[in-house]
């Protein structure tokens, strides 16, 4: 457990979201029993169907009824239940590391991260966190421990973006390090290639996980307020650029719609969820409202 | 080229900077932020960048181009053509008609100085409101009729309507210099000035460096513009000259005049009526055919019955220019003159003198100064006795073949001489040149500058004459006798004579001359001392020298002399218009004022002034042809005197527009000879369409602007 309290573990979100629960959409593969349900059979609950005995089985599981009437050692089967296992992908980059207001993306995204690691680790579910820029830089095997919350946090501070994202090889390099059908949040500014981020969440996708990408925008970057003359210095290494941001702020404004736009249809072809988080808002009513919304979805889905 | 009605507001063209100022401002005003999202930036930037450049440039040039054409309408901007400024709304302007008396010249109903003042009017018309106008009669006394720039336009059009023509000359040098001056003292900086005239060629056809150099100096700093109204013709009939035979007239005897007339047309002009009027009374018409370029002469003869002064005036019949169609002459009837006759011994009574032929040529009588038609009394007198008589008394001295002159004649001589009077010198055998010389030339202090040569001269064959040879054939002794290819001179035989030895001097002028030994020698002289003169002939006054006496050119050179040589007196001189007059005048006279009345009836007052130790009256410049008065302020008697037109001015040939162009164009004068002045104010026009249409730019522009700043607002959304 952290030796401070978690910088990133916001009391206003805790009590906003303190309620809810994340909960996957489709199966999931826990490794532990839990409260979600699994894609395997156990021996648990729900009868699911028969299985001809082998050597080695419990025989406390044979169907002894079964027997009578088939003449064979059946062993009864039941649907299993098991954890969820969230993993959290979170950029770094030195693009991140713009914030108009308060709170840069990077930071906010820092936010996004620890609330949801708390709900999940609240669930005693379990939470792993990989962060990326040109590649993975660390990565937070999964724990259901309720430290991890304030391990992630810690992690997160200890921090500084600095460098440039690379989607497609980063998203390879965590799927394998991560398993099967799990909960895999993407939270990204996305400034980076669309065909590469749709190359590495097929990727995912084949390993039939849950994505969900949190892209994280400032509302500068949304709505492009500024006046006169301004020298943008670029991050990521980009070059300078001195412009009158009224004269192209239109044209600005498309380029960000077709982008995000774009980000839509990559999420779509990936079933992954585009989920656009405007930094401008509150964390608290920003998590509120996406759970609001993902448990409504879940709800109207026949799941609970 | 341009020029500029307000230039002044032209320091408004620092608003041009505004623009550039906020653009360079904002340029400099640059927030630096770091950003995240440069992708899209930079795609813009690829798409857009020389989109949105030009778009900046536009901008700022529309703005800037706004301002300066704001400025220049503002402004009231003309331009100028090369040197020449083709009249933009320019300050003020100055109109001046040519009024000179070749203008009364008719070119069909109406005279050039009608067209003259219609073309005025027009250009006043024409100029726009609100600009100031003056008003000059141009002549070679031109004066400002209406000056301080008015911009009451209508008073100057009525002004304009009420001009007369004057009987002065032009006089092109002094004109452009009457102009500069008005230009220079006008608080108007760059002004308009239109020449109304008909621009004769022979003042305008050559200019002289300084008219060329002043009119250039003037083009550089104002605008000048010629109109010019003047037709081709030269058509025109002079009354060139009036004059009286005979060197006085006497009263009850016949006075003979000479009248001239000059044609200066191409073309003969036929039975033109030449009319004699005396005091009022037409007295002879005759018709003379007067061939083109010639002078033809006229006599008159009239019997004067009253003493006193007379008025004479030669007229001949309308031609295209009324105003040179009069000659006037005052003189004066007398009762007798007298003439003092000088010789080396006391005359006796019925002996032969030297001065008989003078005294003949002068009373042409039997009984010569005792008829009593005889209009000179001669007194004749031995040498000895000229210091006895009071010279002043007498209309001339006359010396003849007289040994010596003392000293002391001498001094009394050049007394009389200085005062005025005339002294008539005959040489002979009895003559000693270097005792002339020693008390009348002294040097060249004495009333002759030049010494007499000591010898006469003649020819080893003593039967062949001496060359004589006529000078300045232009002075009025030659006056009847010698006029271009006329020398009826050459008929006078110089078989001897003394002679003069020329040198250096302004108060000696040889009026003719014979061959001597190592130069030519003057045999007939004049000299001047103070106002009077001394012709000298070198020969004798009768026949023992020439023959000159028993020529008829010894009377006309003898009535010639007498009335050159006659003590000067105001109304037996004639000036022409223009002249300064000074007169001089007794003591006496100066106690009172003068009182000048010219022919147009306007009486002047005239102050006498002490002028080195003389007492003067300055008449001021005679601006009028005809017969003037002077007389004491309050007296009805006065002096009258006659005053007539300048000859130069009767030749009436116009240059036309393009002569004018193409002498003047290049000094950077505008020549605007159309008949609804087109040019001059087609430019005026353009000058005031260029004002609005630098507004309208400058509106196009600030619309334009406007448009351009609304079309990238609404694509910044």
């Amino acid at each position: 457990m952290s030796k401070y309290l978690a910088k990133y573990l916001n009391p206003k979100a805790i009590s906003a979201i303190g309620g809810f629960v994340v909960n996957p959409k489709g199966l999931v593969e826990g490794n532990m029993a839990g409260a979600h349900k699994s894609p395997f059979h156990g021996f648990s609950v729900e009868f699911a169907g028969h299985r001809e005995y082998l050597p080695g089985d419990d025989p406390k599981h044979i169907d002894w009824r079964a027997y009578y009437k088939r003449d064979k050692y059946l062993l009864k089967q039941y649907e299993a239940d098991t954890n969820l296992v969230c993993q959290l992908f979170v950029d770094v980059s030195e693009s991140m590391r713009y914030g108009s207001s308060e709170l840069t993306k990077f930071e906010y995204a820092n936010y996004l991260a620890v609330s949801l690691a708390y709900l999940v680790t609240k669930a005693r579910d379990k939470i792993g966190i990989g962060l990326f820029d040109d590649r993975v830089v660390q990565y937070l095997p999964p724990s259901n421990s309720l430290g991890s919350t304030y391990t992630i946090s810690a992690m997160l501070e200890d921090f500084t973006p600095s460098k440039k994202s690379e989607i497609d090889k980063t998203l390879l390099d965590f799927a394998e390090r991560i398993g099967r059908r799990q909960l895999v949040i993407l939270i990204s500014d996305c400034l980076l290639d669309i065909e590469q981020l749709k190359y590495g969440m097929a990727r995912l996708q084949y390993d039939r996980h849950e994505i969900v990408l949190l892209h994280v925008m400032d509302p500068y970057e949304l709505d492009f307020p500024l006046d006169g003359h301004v020298k943008f210095k670029g991050l990521e290494g980009l070059e300078e650029l001195k412009l009158q941001p009224k004269q192209i702020r239109k044209a600005y404004l498309e380029k960000v719609n077709q982008h995000i736009q774009k980000l839509r249809s990559a999420c779509e072809a990936s079933r992954a969820e585009y989920v656009l988080v405007n930094t401008g808002r509150p964390i608290e009513e920003m998590l509120f409202g996406y759970l609001t919304s993902r448990l409504t979805h879940l709800t109207r889905g026949g799941r609970s | 080229m341009f020029s500029f009605v307000n230039p002044f507001l032209l320091s408004g063209l620092a608003l041009v900077s505004i623009p550039i100022i906020i653009y360079l401002l904002h340029r400099h005003q640059v927030k630096e932020m770091e950003w995240a999202a440069m992708q899209f930036l930079q795609e813009i930037i690829e798409e857009q960048q020389k989109r949105l450049r030009l778009e900046d440039l536009l901008l700022l040039v529309l703005r800037v181009l706004m301002f300066v054409f704001l400025v220049l309408a503002l402004a009231r901007v003309g331009f100028k053509k090369g040197s020449v400024t083709l009249l933009g709304d320019r300050g003020d302007a100055l109109v001046v008609v040519d009024a000179s008396y070749s203008m009364a010249t008719k070119q069909g109903p109406r005279t050039r100085f009608d067209a003259a003042r219609s073309k005025a009017d027009a250009i006043i018309r024409e100029l726009p409101k609100g600009h100031g106008v003056s008003l000059a009669k141009g002549s070679e006394q031109s004066e400002t009729v209406l000056g301080g720039n008015l911009a009451d336009h209508d008073l100057v059009r009525e002004t304009v309507k009420e001009m007369q023509v004057t009987d002065f000359a032009g006089r092109p040098d002094k004109l452009v210099g009457y102009i500069r001056e008005f230009t220079k003292k006008s608080p108007s900086v760059d002004q308009t000035v239109f020449l109304v005239s008909d621009f004769q060629e022979q003042d305008w056809g050559s200019p002289n460096d300084g008219l060329k150099s002043a009119l250039t100096e003037l083009c550089k700093k104002h605008t000048v513009v010629f109109v010019p109204v003047g037709d081709g013709s030269d058509a025109n009939l002079f009354a060139a000259d009036l004059t009286l035979l005979q060197g006085a007239v006497r009263v009850g005897q016949t006075a003979h005049f000479a009248g001239s007339v000059l044609n200066q047309g191409s073309e003969i002009a036929e039975d033109v009526p030449v009319e004699l009027i005396v005091d009022g009374e037409t007295i002879a018409t005759r018709t003379l055919s007067v061939g083109p370029k010639q002078t033809a002469e006229v006599l008159f003869s009239h019997a004067i019955t009253q003493l006193g002064q007379h008025r004479a005036v030669l007229k001949i019949g309308q031609d295209a220019n009324p105003a040179d169609n009069k000659t006037y002459l005052s003189f004066e009837a007398h009762d007798r003159l007298r003439v003092l006759a000088v010789v080396d011994q006391p005359p006796a009574e019925g002996i032969a003198k030297p001065t008989d032929f003078v005294e003949l040529c002068l009373n042409p009588f039997r009984d010569g100064s005792e008829d009593p038609r005889a209009l000179y009394n001669f007194v004749h007198i031995g040498m000895q006795e000229l210091l006895a008589e009071n010279l002043s008394e007498y209309e001339l001295v006359l010396i003849a073949d007289v040994n010596s002159v003392t000293a002391t004649e001498a001094k009394h001589l050049e007394a009389y001489v200085q005062a005025g009077g005339g002294v008539l010198f005959f040489m002979g055998n009895n003559v000693s040149p270097t005792l002339y010389n020693d008390n009348l030339h002294r040097n060249g202090e004495g009333l002759f500058p030049w010494p007499l040569i000591d010898a006469p001269i003649k020819n080893d064959d003593k039967k062949q004459p001496l060359l004589l040879s006529i000078q300045q054939a232009d002075h009025p002794v030659w006056r009847h006798l010698v006029s271009g290819k006329k020398n009826y001179m050459d008929t006078v035989r110089f078989y001897k004579t003394l002679g003069f030895k020329p040198s250096e001097s302004k108060r000696a002028i040889s009026l003719a001359t014979v061959p001597a030994t190592d130069s030519e020698a003057a045999a007939i002289a004049e000299f001047t001392l103070g106002t009077g003169k001394v012709i000298v002939v070198g020969s004798s006054a009768d026949l023992s020298w020439n023959n000159f006496a028993a020529c008829p050119t010894f009377v006309a050179f003898i009535q010639e002399a007498l009335k050159r040589l006659r003590i000067p007196r105001l109304e037996d001189k004639q000036f022409r218009v223009g002249a300064s007059v000074t007169e001089q005048v007794t003591f006496e006279q100066s106690q009172s004022t003068g009182e000048l009345i010219n022919p147009q009836s306007e009486s002047r007052s005239v102050s006498v002034l002490k002028e080195g130790g003389r007492y003067v009256m300055h008449l001021g410049v005679l601006g009028f042809a005809g017969v003037h008065t002077l007389r004491e302020s309050g007296s009805a008697d006065g002096r009258e005197f006659s005053v007539n037109v300048n000859p130069h001015e009767s030749r009436i040939v116009s240059m036309q527009t393009s002569e004018l162009s193409k002498i003047y164009g290049p000094m950077g004068v505008v020549v605007d000879g159309s008949s609804d002045l087109s040019v001059a104010f087609a430019n005026i026009g353009a000058g005031s369409g260029l004002s609005n249409l630098c507004l309208l730019l400058a509106v196009l522009f600030w619309i334009s602007e406007n448009l351009l700043a609304h079309r990238i607002a609404r694509r910044q959304g």
